[in-house]
């Protein structure tokens, strides 16, 4: 009987501990990062106008150093912040939330290395895949994506 | 004779630890961070910039001929300006994520430092508040020229030329 006992409380456990990190994400700790603004800030605020200069390559194309290395910024702000979308207290959806961030930071960063190359083609070639990242997100996580309001 | 705890009594409850046990041994979360770039690299591309277009925003030029005043002129520049005042604020996060951190208290001290400035940053350009902008961006320089004294003196000399100083 009591080994009984000992092997369901044993199986209780390893659940519990399994679901733990599922169920409650991390706070974030007074000595770790801390969200700035809410989710949508951070969309409005920095992925908008980010992504927007590797939407609009063709029509706003750097013509000067400067101009490339803003773009770099650009690039690179979008590629990170797929780490801020990740952080515990933005993360809204376990694995499928990471899941999609990285979609994000996967093509951030092959738009900063097109940006370090000047490769405009390279740029506007990455659209669809930046575009796509942005609505698989959507479509798990925004409510009412995709509906006419 | 030997010494009888009272709480031996309760052995045969000691299952009970079991849970206790298992909740210690619960994985980690694992910081699913990857650093696109090296702490160097997102200064000169990401936090520089940013800083650079906060201090530029506002400022008056006091010559012979008068005062000039520097301000941002339609609500699509006030717009950039808390732009980058999200991307200074948000680099303050930035900096503490993976390779990045410095297992330092007084490296996440500054980062934090960075992060409660920038939202300050935000709070003046939101309000469109020139005067907060230059006040808010001389605390701005504060913070970054603190970390720098702490960790990378070599960019305050002014010798140091080159990118990032």
């Amino acid at each position: 009987m009591t080994m009984r006992v000992s092997a369901m409380v044993l199986l209780a456990g390893v659940a519990f501990a399994q679901a733990l990190p599922a169920q409650q994400p991390v706070p974030d700790s007074g000595g770790g990062p801390q969200p700035v603004g809410t989710m949508s800030e951070l969309m409005v605020h920095l992925i908008y106008p980010t992504s927007d200069a590797i939407f609009y390559i063709l029509t706003r194309t750097p013509t000067s150093t400067a101009e490339w290395g803003a773009l770099e910024g650009q690039a690179l702000m979008l590629a990170e912040s797929a780490n801020l979308l990740m952080m515990p207290s933005r993360a809204r959806g376990g694995e499928q939330w990471i899941k999609d961030a990285r979609l994000l930071l996967d093509v951030g960063e092959a738009a900063l290395r097109a940006a370090q190359d000047r490769d405009v083609e390279a740029l506007s070639e990455l659209n669809e895949q930046l575009y796509r990242s942005c609505i698989t997100c959507h479509q798990h996580f925004r409510p009412g994506y995709g509906r006419r309001p | 004779m030997p010494i009888r705890f009272p709480l031996m009594k309760l052995k045969k409850y000691h299952w009970l630890l079991v849970p206790v046990f298992l909740y210690g041994c619960a994985p980690d979360a694992e910081q699913p961070f990857t650093e696109v770039a090296n702490l160097r690299d997102l200064m000169i591309t990401v936090v520089e910039p940013a800083a650079e277009v906060y201090w530029d925003a506002v400022g008056w030029i006091v010559d012979a001929s008068g005062t000039t005043e520097i301000r941002p002129s339609s609500p699509e520049e006030w717009e950039g300006v808390r732009n980058a005042a999200y991307q200074v604020a948000e680099s303050g996060n930035l900096m503490m994520m993976g390779d990045r951190a410095v297992d330092e208290p007084e490296w996440i001290a500054f980062s934090q430092a960075m992060i409660n400035v920038g939202r300050r940053a935000i709070e003046a350009a939101e309000a469109q508040d020139e005067q907060g902008v230059f006040d808010v961006g001389a605390e701005i320089y504060g913070v970054c020229n603190g970390c720098h004294a702490t960790y990378a003196s070599e960019t305050l000399r002014p010798s140091a030329g080159g990118e990032g100083d």
